[in-house]
């Protein structure tokens, strides 16, 4: 039985594997994968039950006697066995699960779910190998596809760089591995593990060393032990899961071989000692190695290697049993750190906002406390009979209790009952821990051998530790820091290129240019003022915790869309528009019809004129549509005659042009002359020094330096210190520091001087290195403009240190490969010239648009050269980049035929403006997509009138919750707040707050401490457990709390006037054009989305609230003209809100379409039938709009399903926000009403009959529109260019500082724009982008009005980054404005018949 | 003016969008300028057409004008990269003589480095 159970555990996995292999199907593989590894979890746990009752299980299938040693295959179980396969099956099948939502529809996600089961397998056969043999193969076996896991994004350069390194180094270890198990084993020994068990007392003890030692290099290996631990946290460029896998799984069988091997281990001579060593060593570098980290994931990953390091030290000391407890207690704690790391950034914004916490702590309760815990932890340990190992944990759980009491307390206003409860709690859990250590070890029956040599071992390295790191912290801190940053990396002072004279070179070049120009003043304002422009080709990023779309080009609107982009592609190198393959493919599906490339194609005049082919005329247009249908540019090779003569026909046309070496930066002219890849590593260096500054509040040891230094001064004080750059041209950089100014602009204009940049070239040079790193150059905009609020990096600081890297590290390779200073003259005079993009028509393309247009070889031989030139001008005009434009363009006006016809010819809506008595409610929603769908489902649904208006309804205010830390800004990132309205202290809400508070702030200190957070893994542990079932059982208890900040009309009053409150009242309803015939009910409803474990949760709020959900903006707005003061002076502007109207506040969630409706108590009674009614058809609306979204979401999901997402950890995709707009429609709702808009279009109320002076329409044109635009852009790039545009796949995002923004896996850039998951659903893009379409449905003067009176908005519109069209009243026409700003623009094809809008 | 006892400065005064400002405001800081001083809510008319002084929903989108005062030695780097900043952007400078009465207000150098 048992051994079928054993057997039934192998199979599980092993046909998992099989599984994945042979169906192509990902989401059936992983339905299937997830079920039998859930099913394999479940068989473990059986036999583990089933082992508690019989100690071992052997069940030997074969044993093989060949030449040399004999052993067996089959499997053998015992207690500690059968607990390490159901902690890696548990793993693997949470993993599997997991896996499956998250990484549904990535590519490679099957090849993944058929990894993580191989891998699980083969640790399986490692696990219950009875054989030394089995043993080695599965070990080996799981360590390739370890590597493969780590590899899954194979396409990135440093994913390969770190596969190649790991394998070989799992190479040495796997080779470690075999040499000492055949020592152990002999020539003709038997290597079944009983029998090497057996006899390990027997052997010589020299031989035992030998294997002892070889044994511990692979458990070194493998278990991440320093110095063999930098393989690590490269795994953090693999998908979450696979990190938690391997953080949490895959390293332990270090630990396991160790435990599993233990009388080798104790008969080893000086192996235990050496453990003791090793493990501390590494407990001790990874604990500080973690403590320097500012992102999650890389904190999680250099705990593991301090958790190994203590697992290998518990081995060491001979303490096997308590080894295998915190084996398993780190492993489940970590894989759920992982899992849930993506739900850092809301934690934090919540701490963000809950109440601050008063300080100092009382000093008589910290004691008392404090005594209480000792006492627990003493008592406990002295019941137990103290022992080395004992005192050692009990100094773990001491101190772990003792940090969270003590951070608990640190609020004097936290309820006492609180705080005596977490003093309790940790007296519990620290004694807790004390007595189910060993009890557990005692039950997996495995040795304890705890010598005094070993604990004399410990307690020396860990006396040198303490010592060597107070000394070295207080003297050296900087270079310490450096060391920790680097993960403990030792330099390359061995390599003949680390030349020591390369800094002082940089330094040299840098004072004789100071000394050249004494004054530096004009420079450094010179410097200022290149970088004005410069820094218009990035544009400002908002920390992730207010996620404020922002078009990527905002500094260059100013400057047309197609030249705006072409600089982006020639600076940046970034994609601005679909493939036009792509377009090509829609041609042909119909999207795109033939009218409209034609429509495109005229917009877009060329130099063509019409040819002769074969006895036919071909149009120009017909010419240019040919080369545009065809892949002229990306097609098959031509036939080999057809592009000979092609060949013939150009030569000699026109020269190709070389690349414009100004444009590249002295790094890249060097990495292009060498092959050196110099740019990439200041890249590196810059991006690693920014996530160090910017991200320290989350850092334990943060960079050092005082709070108040600016990036660059911080840089300066600490560069010269890093001892180990591990790059050669790093040595010596102090001497570079010491001659730089102090001040940022100063630096950065005798560095460009010293770089040899000519004046006139700083902006362009400036832009280019900026654009190298935009997320954080688009940071540092933000932080100009919002000093104080987080860490200050200006974009002056980040070119000063980008600068000065790049003058050392190209100085050097200049000077060694090259012989000249690295300046732009002498590097490119240094470069053989290289051709660069040909500057005419290329023949290939040539000969493919002749053959589209069915010429051959013969025919175009003789083609008139008149014919040939045109022929050549249409390649050359439609170069692969005008392809682009003009297939964009095309697209547009497809997407706006298919609106008008909607418009034209969808359902008629019923009367607007119907007797108020049959009109159950009015509901104004956010203009957001989203709200269309809801809008036309509930104006289905019942008699309610609906209208849209930017969801913070006017009011553009910071609220600040009561006692928290920092405000939200309820407005447009256009705006800035006007008003700040405090929340008046709820004296039972805030200490309930408190308390949770608390309750955190232990949890925290306890983790973040570095002694007790070895304790601490397995205490939380269990608590990582129970969070896991209670996420699959109850998941709604994990979704994040909604917004519940309540100002009240006194904190109104406390902030506004009562003019001004009326003031934004009027605006608001005359914008609107709700000024009479008020219904008895009036719904402000805003949006939000619940979303769980996901970084970008402000990026589903509603945008016109600045990233926050808008239920908050609505209840204020709502009482503001529930007050009878406000509708009296209402009234006195000719605006007449009925007494007896009631304004109600509601929140739409966007991700359930369910709505909240907020203070219905204080509705009168009068109307509460009417709220019921209206929460009755608000249901019925969200059921119908959850039907027609789940059609549109990844696999289809039931309706009722789309619930589940906002409380799933997993789901990358808890909605598709704003995913598909398109349009931004300002009309009455008689214009759109009926109509399924597909939830594309922002819809604006707007009525021109009260709007005289055009004042409603500026307000719309230059505020919410604005935003649209913004907003349409930001998803534009981020599906054209997902990778340097958007912010790439979310799965491998790890959350930096508090709140920042995100890094992908190990480092680079912080990340911009939108994640590949809110755009595409991994095999398809679902975002289409077009550029916004503006309709505005007033006379054209008025629009011309407003165009007149703000440039801005007009330079918009003629740069061509949106379009706008102006719907006649009168005759319902649809008359477009065209980029350029004609007067006199030409009507748009008209719909099949044209109908009068006006009611 | 001087025997007013009034010392000669250069007034430099700036009007340009207000998302454009910080880089006047930043260039000014660079060149050693001790303070200036800044009106939002401009209005007018030029190039550009009209210019409203506020716009209800944006902030951006508006005119600031700044102000300031600056010893005659000053003036060439400020004048210098405002011309370079006023390149590409709407906005316009004026540059015109001013007197002062405590010339130790406007002239702020920065520590040498």
């Amino acid at each position: 039985m048992s051994v079928a159970l054993v057997l039934g555990v192998l199979a599980g996995p092993a046909s998992a594997a099989l599984y994945a292999l042979v169906v192509p199907d990902p989401r059936r593989v992983a339905r299937v994968v997830g079920a039998l590894l859930g099913l394999t979890a479940v068989a473990a746990a059986a036999l583990l039950v089933r082992v508690a009752y019989d100690p071992a299980v052997p069940g030997v299938l074969v044993r093989l006697d060949p030449p040399g040693p004999a052993f067996s295959v089959g499997v053998r179980v015992d207690r500690f066995t059968a607990l390490f396969v159901l902690l890696v099956c548990g793993l693997a099948a949470v993993v599997a699960g997991y896996g499956r939502r998250y990484l549904d529809g990535e590519p490679g996600a099957r090849g993944l779910q058929a990894r993580v089961a191989a891998a699980t397998a083969a640790t399986l056969v490692m696990a219950t190998a009875p054989s030394l043999v089995q043993l080695a193969v599965g070990w080996i076996v799981a360590g390739h596809l370890l590597i493969g896991l780590i590899g899954h994004y194979r396409e990135q350069p440093r994913v390969r760089a770190a596969v190649r390194r790991t394998r070989r180094l799992f190479l040495l270890g796997d080779g470690a591995l075999v040499a000492g198990l055949a020592l152990l084993v002999g020539p003709a020994g038997d290597a079944d593990l009983d029998a090497v068990r057996a006899s390990a007392g027997d052997r010589p003890g020299w031989l035992l060393a030998t294997a002892g030692g070889l044994l511990l290099v692979a458990g070194m290996v493998r278990s991440a032990q320093v110095p063999a631990h930098r393989w690590l946290p490269h795994t953090l460029d693999a998908p979450t899961p696979v990190s938690a896998f391997l953080h949490a799984g895959m390293v332990n069988v270090a630990g396991f071989l160790m435990i599993t091997l233990a009388p080798v281990v104790v008969a080893a001579p000086g192996l235990m000692p050496a453990m003791v060593l090793v493990g501390l060593v590494t407990a001790v570098s990874g604990s500080v190695f973690a403590a320097v980290r500012t992102d999650v994931k890389g904190t999680l990953a250099r705990s593991t290697v301090a958790q190994m390091g203590f697992m290998l030290a518990q081995c060491g000391l001979g303490a096997f049993g308590l080894a295998a407890v915190h084996l398993v207690g780190h492993a489940v704690y970590k894989a759920y750190a992982f899992l849930s790391a993506g739900g850092a950034l809301q934690a934090q914004t919540l701490a963000a906002t809950a109440p601050r916490p008063v300080g100092p702590p009382r000093t008589r309760a910290v004691v008392l406390a404090g005594a209480a815990v000792v006492a627990a932890v003493a008592l406990t340990e002295l019941t137990l009979g103290a022992s080395p190992s004992g005192v050692l944990s009990a100094v773990l759980a001491g101190t772990a209790a003792l940090a969270a009491v003590r951070s608990a307390l640190a609020d004097r206003e936290a309820p006492a009952r609180t705080a005596v409860a977490i003093t309790l709690a940790a007296g519990a859990l620290a004694g807790g821990y004390l007595l189910a250590g060993p009890a557990v070890a005692r039950w997996l029956a495995l040795p304890t051998s705890v010598t005094d040599v070993g604990v004399g071992v410990a307690a020396a390295t860990l006396a040198v530790a303490a010592v060597a790191g107070a000394v070295l912290r207080h003297r050296h801190g900087a270079a310490l820091w450096w060391w920790a940053w680097r993960d403990g990396r030792v330099g390359a002072w061995w390599r003949p290129s680390a030349d020591p004279a390369a800094g002082k070179r940089a330094a040299s070049a840098v004072t004789a240019v100071r000394r050249r120009d004494s004054s530096d003043r004009p420079d450094a304002a010179r410097v200022v003022a290149a970088l004005a422009a410069a820094g218009d080709h990035v544009a400002a990023i908002w920390p992730l915790d207010t996620f404020v779309a922002v078009n990527p080009l905002a500094g260059r609107e100013r400057t047309p869309f197609a030249r705006a982009t072409a600089e982006l592609r020639s600076l940046g190198g970034a994609r601005t528009h679909l493939p036009v393959a792509e377009y090509r493919r829609r041609l042909r599906d119909g999207d795109i019809e033939p009218a409209d490339l034609t429509a495109a194609l005229t917009a877009a005049p060329g130099t063509a004129t019409p040819i002769t082919l074969g006895g036919r005329t071909i149009p120009a247009v017909d010419l240019r549509a040919a080369a545009l249908r065809h892949p002229i540019h990306d097609g098959p090779p031509p036939s080999p005659d057809l592009l000979a003569v092609a060949r013939r026909r150009l030569a000699g046309r026109c020269p190709a042009v070389l690349d414009d070496p100004d444009q590249l930066t002295v790094a890249e002219l060097v990495d292009r002359a060498v092959g050196t890849r110099i740019g990439a590593d200041v890249d590196e260096l810059v991006a690693g020094w920014c996530a160090a500054h910017a991200g320290r509040p989350a850092a334990r040891w943060p960079v050092p330096g005082p709070a108040d230094d600016g990036c660059w001064t911080r840089w300066r004080r600490m560069a010269g210190a890093d001892l180990a750059p591990a790059r050669p041209g790093l040595t010596g950089l102090r001497a570079l520091v010491d001659v730089l100014p102090a001040a940022p602009d100063r630096a950065v204009a005798a560095l460009l001087r010293a770089l040899g940049v000519a004046p006139a070239a700083w902006s362009a040079y400036l832009s280019r290195s900026l654009l190298r790193l935009p997320g954080w150059a688009g940071y540092a905009r933000w932080s100009q403009t919002h000093p104080g609020e987080r860490p200050d990096l200006t974009p002056l600081d980040l070119l000063a240190v980008r600068l000065s890297y790049e003058l050392a590290l190209a100085g050097d390779a200049a000077h060694r490969h090259l012989g000249v200073p690295p300046t732009v003259t002498a590097v490119t005079a240094a470069t053989a010239p290289t051709p660069g993009t040909p500057g005419a028509a290329e023949p290939a393309a040539l000969a493919r648009l002749t053959q589209a247009l069915g010429v051959d070889a013969p025919t175009l031989a003789l083609l008139p050269e008149e014919t040939v030139s045109v022929l050549c001008d249409v390649v050359v005009e439609l170069s692969p980049a005008r392809q682009a434009e003009v297939w964009l363009a095309a697209a547009e006006h497809a997407y706006r035929r298919r609106l008008r016809s909607r418009l034209d010819h969808g359902v008629r809506p019923r009367p607007r403006r119907a007797a108020r008595a049959t009109t159950l409610a009015q509901a104004v929603f956010c203009i957001d997509v989203r709200s269309e769908g809801l809008r036309r489902h509930l104006e289905a649904a019942g008699p309610v009138d609906t209208y849209g208006f930017a969801g913070f309804f006017g009011l553009p205010v910071r609220t600040v919750a009561a006692d928290a830390n920092r405000g939200r800004d309820r407005c447009p990132v256009l705006m800035r707040p006007v008003a700040t309205v405090e929340e008046t202290a709820d004296a039972t809400r805030v200490r309930r707050r408190r308390a949770r508070q608390a309750w955190r702030r232990a949890f925290a200190a306890a983790k973040a401490s570095p002694v007790g957070a070895f304790a601490f893994v397995e205490v939380a542990s269990v608590l990582a457990t129970s969070a896991l079932a209670l996420r699959a059982v109850a998941p709604g208890r994990f979704a994040p709390p909604a917004d519940d900040t309540a100002p009240t009309v006194a904190d109104l009053d406390a902030a506004l006037t009562l003019d001004e409150q009326v003031y934004y009242a009027e605006a608001t309803l005359r914008t609107i054009g709700l000024t009479a015939g008020f219904a008895p009910l009036v719904l402000l409803c805003g949006h939000g989305a619940t979303s769980t474990n996901n970084p970008y949760a402000a990026a589903l709020d509603c945008g016109a609230c600045g990233g926050n959900r808008g239920g908050v903006s609505a209840r204020l707005v709502a009482a503001l003209l529930n007050r009878p003061e406000v509708r009296e002076a209402l009234a006195g502007r000719g605006i007449h809100l009925p007494a007896d109207t009631h304004v109600l506040a509601g929140e739409h969630d966007t991700v359930t379409d369910e709505v909240r409706l907020f203070d219905v108590d204080a509705v009168p009674a009068r109307l509460r039938p009417r709220v019921d009614d209206l929460t009755r058809r608000l249901a019925e609306a969200g059921a119908g709009l959850r039907a027609e979204r789940a059609t549109k979401l990844p696999g289809r999901p039931r309706p009722r399903h789309l619930l589940r997402r906002a409380s799933d950890w997993a789901q990358v995709r808890p909605e598709w926000a704003l995913a598909g707009n398109a349009a931004f429609i300002a009309a009455p709702r008689e214009l759109t009403a009926g109509r399924d808009l597909g939830c594309r279009t922002f819809l604006h109320s707007y009525d021109w009959t009260g709007d005289p002076d055009a004042v409603a329409l500026e307000t719309i044109m230059t505020g919410p529109l604005v935003v649209a635009a913004w907003i349409n852009l930001q998803y534009y790039f981020s599906t054209v260019d997902p990778h340097r545009l958007g912010a790439g796949t979310k799965t491998v995002h790890t959350v930096l500082g508090d709140a920042l923004g995100v890094l992908s896996g190990s480092g680079g850039d912080l990340r911009v724009g939108l994640p590949l998951q809110s755009v595409g659903d991994g095999t398809r893009t679902v975002h289409d982008p077009l550029r916004l379409l503006a309709v505005i449905h007033a006379p054209r003067h008025l629009v011309e009005t407003v165009l007149g009176r703000n440039p801005a908005l007009r330079q918009l519109v003629d740069g061509g980054w949106m379009s706008l069209t102006v719907v006649d009243p009168r005759t319902g026409g649809w008359n477009a404005v065209p980029p350029g700003g004609s007067r006199h623009a030409p009507a748009l094809p008209a719909a099949e018949s044209e109908k009068e809008y006006i009611a | 003016m001087n025997e007013l006892g009034l010392t000669r400065m250069v007034k430099v005064e700036v009007v340009t969008r207000a998302d454009d400002a910080d880089a006047v405001r930043t260039l000014l800081h660079a060149s050693g300028v001790s303070g200036w001083t800044s009106l939002s809510g401009v209005s007018g008319f030029g190039h550009h057409g009209t210019h409203e002084g506020r716009l209800l929903f944006n902030d951006r989108a508006g005119l600031v004008m700044v102000i300031a005062v600056l010893p005659p030695g000053r003036a060439e780097p400020v004048v210098t990269g405002l011309r370079a900043i006023l390149a590409h952007r709407p906005g316009v400078m004026f540059v015109s003589d001013a007197w002062v009465s405590r010339p130790e207000y406007f002239d702020g150098d920065r520590p040498a480095t």
